[in-house]
């Protein structure tokens, strides 16, 4: 079992825990992500890792809730317990001194893309950072973003906060301005990625990526998790999560991806109800 | 000393904890330098297509999974292993659609400790299981592999079978090394919302702690008929789960499943092993081998 030692509420629907856990604590790095299971009849849900104490050998998730699992996760408080977490799976991301490297957040993404943030800047880089939201209700972890940026630009969907569009938006406008970028890591929605991918193809900026396939058992084993890189199917859990971006078949991600919408719209519909709210 | 080391059919192992066929691949997070062996995924000739997903679900005490023995075939193994020489000792899984399929690619591995061959898998329905619920089949098959093998051959049976001690003697006639007892069950589950089978393969392997009881009671069956070594494997999820099977008769033990919930579990096995011989002041762990009788 895996105490929940503190439980935060960043926003609506979005949530902070940190989870006891000295042995993944120790030997995470930036990129990687657990499995866990919250109770004997649980799914298994790959969340990654936002920041770890190993002094303390705690784990820092930051989750939002989408679906029946997260929806119950969201719902449990300091002193509850998760049944498995088990990890730290996948590999690690790259961190080295590549330049100016523009990390980019979408939504709770943000949450994935912000140990990677201070990474890069305790490498040695020159970091921009871009945050997009559906609303300025919605936005996390901005002044921790701030602290390791050199820029940092948060855009809304709506307007109500920032740049007014999409973070794929900002980034075209700092390329056309001018601007020398090496690297861009873009960590978010699929659909996110995909669009972040289409601005830097042409302009052949390398650009990661951060894949959210379906996992079961985030060993290797199930399956699960397949995406084409490169005209290869790779395993999303054991030879990413990251990948070069402008080599992912986002359209067939984005079709796995739906594969369950039914069921899983049903099984959250029930919990709803189970809880009341329906 | 070494209270674990163990030695099975001349292959010497630091302990007697084996990760079983089907967990560990290449990038996967296991530590496999914490087991005696590792046993690779199954492997065939030239390779074979999955089954369709779902491929693996939690159910209450274990997992059920419908894999399907997918692989890149014997010669990209050869590759791989080529890679991770070294690491521990490393067991190949090997099956085939025929006789000879399972003897070409026995002859073809290379750099590996030893071979464990595959007539038990419940989730492919042209190789594997139909051969291993006939004895002779497993005896031709047995004695094909160790004709060509220089390492030692163990033989993965299956306990869906009413047949399992004609079966084990097969093998052991033949000149297998060792039995491993045993695969999966043949199991189902099925979606009450839709009515249709849960796994894309309808059917799956069932593994996990709820399998135990009925794997302990087939090596302790066995071992009372046969005089080759017994690896078992079913369901173990901790250090008691291994003194019981040793108990049972077991000289060495493969886990499994319990690596989907635990990944260090194999760390905390070997800890608890050490320190229940310590406190039990046993000499080594197969002094305890065996010794339940009827009751």
């Amino acid at each position: 079992m895996f105490k929940i030692l503190e439980k935060e509420v960043l926003g609506p629907h979005v949530n902070k825990f940190i989870v006891e856990a000295p042995l993944i604590a120790k030997k995470h790095k930036p990129g990687q992500f657990v499995v866990l299971r919250l109770h004997e009849k649980g799914e298994r849900i790959p969340v990654t890792i936002a920041e770890t104490d190993r002094e303390k050998g705690t784990i820092t998730l930051i989750v939002q809730e989408v679906g029946k699992t997260t929806y119950e996760l969201g719902d449990m408080e300091a002193g509850d317990s998760i049944m498995d977490v088990i990890g730290p799976l996948g590999k690690p991301a790259e961190i080295e001194n590549f330049g100016t490297v523009v990390t980019i957040g979408g939504g709770v993404g943000t949450a994935i893309v912000y140990p990677e943030t201070k990474a890069f800047k305790e490498a040695g880089n020159y970091v921009i950072s871009i945050i997009g939201f559906r609303n300025k209700d919605l936005i996390i972890l901005e002044e921790e973003m701030k602290k390791y940026s050199d820029e940092l630009y948060v855009t809304t969907d709506d307007g109500s906060y920032g740049m007014k569009g999409f973070v794929s938006d900002k980034l075209k406008e700092l390329i056309d301005s001018g601007k020398k970028i090496d690297l861009v890591v873009a960590i978010g929605p699929a659909i996110m990625m995909k669009v972040v991918c289409d601005v830097t193809r042409d302009k052949n900026i390398k650009t990661i990526v951060s894949l959210n396939s379906i996992m079961v058992d985030g060993t290797g084993m199930c399956g699960a998790c397949r995406v084409e890189v490169g005209g290869e199917t790779k395993f999303a859990c054991v030879d990413g999560p990251e990948f070069d971006g402008h080599l992912v078949n986002f359209d067939l991600l984005l079709k796995r991806l739906a594969t369950y919408r039914e069921q899983e719209k049903i099984a959250l519909e029930r919990y709803l109800k189970f809880r009341g709210e329906a | 000393m070494n209270k674990l080391h163990i030695n099975i059919g001349g292959l010497g192992l630091k302990n007697p904890l084996l990760l079983a066929s089907g967990v560990w691949d290449m990038d996967s997070p296991v530590e496999i330098e914490t087991y005696g062996a590792v046993i690779l995924k199954g492997v065939n000739l030239k390779g074979r297509k999955g089954n369709p997903p779902p491929r693996i679900y939690d159910i209450q005490c274990g997992v059920i999974n419908s894999i399907g023995l997918e692989n890149g075939g014997v010669d990209e193994l050869n590759r791989k292993i080529e890679k991770i020489k070294g690491r521990t000792k490393l067991i190949a899984n090997i099956f085939g659609s025929t006789i000879e399929e399972y003897r070409d690619v026995a002859e073809r591995l290379k750099g590996i400790d030893g071979i464990e061959i595959n007539v038990s898998c419940p989730n492919v329905k042209d190789s594997g299981i139909a051969f291993g619920r006939s004895p002779e089949y497993v005896e031709k098959i047995t004695a094909q592999v160790k004709k060509v093998s220089d390492v030692p051959v163990f033989v993965k049976l299956t306990p869906d079978t009413d047949r399992l001690e004609d079966i084990a003697l097969a093998a052991e006639k033949a000149g297998a090394d060792a039995v491993v007892c045993a695969n999966t069950y043949t199991g189902m589950v099925i979606d009450i919302n839709t009515g249709k089978p849960i796994l894309g393969g309808t059917t799956g392997g069932v593994s996990g702690p709820c399998i135990k009881p009925l794997t302990v009671y087939r090596v302790w069956k066995l071992r009372k008929i046969l005089k080759i070594p017994i690896i078992a494997s079913g369901g173990i999820a901790s250090w008691q789960d291994v003194i019981e099977y040793i108990m049972a008769g077991a000289n060495a033990v493969e886990i499994g499943s319990i690596i989907f919930r635990n990944l260090e579990a194999g760390r905390e096995i070997i800890s608890g092993l050490n320190k229940y011989l310590e406190e039990k002041n046993i000499h080594h762990i197969l002094d305890i081998r065996g010794g339940v009788h009827d009751g």
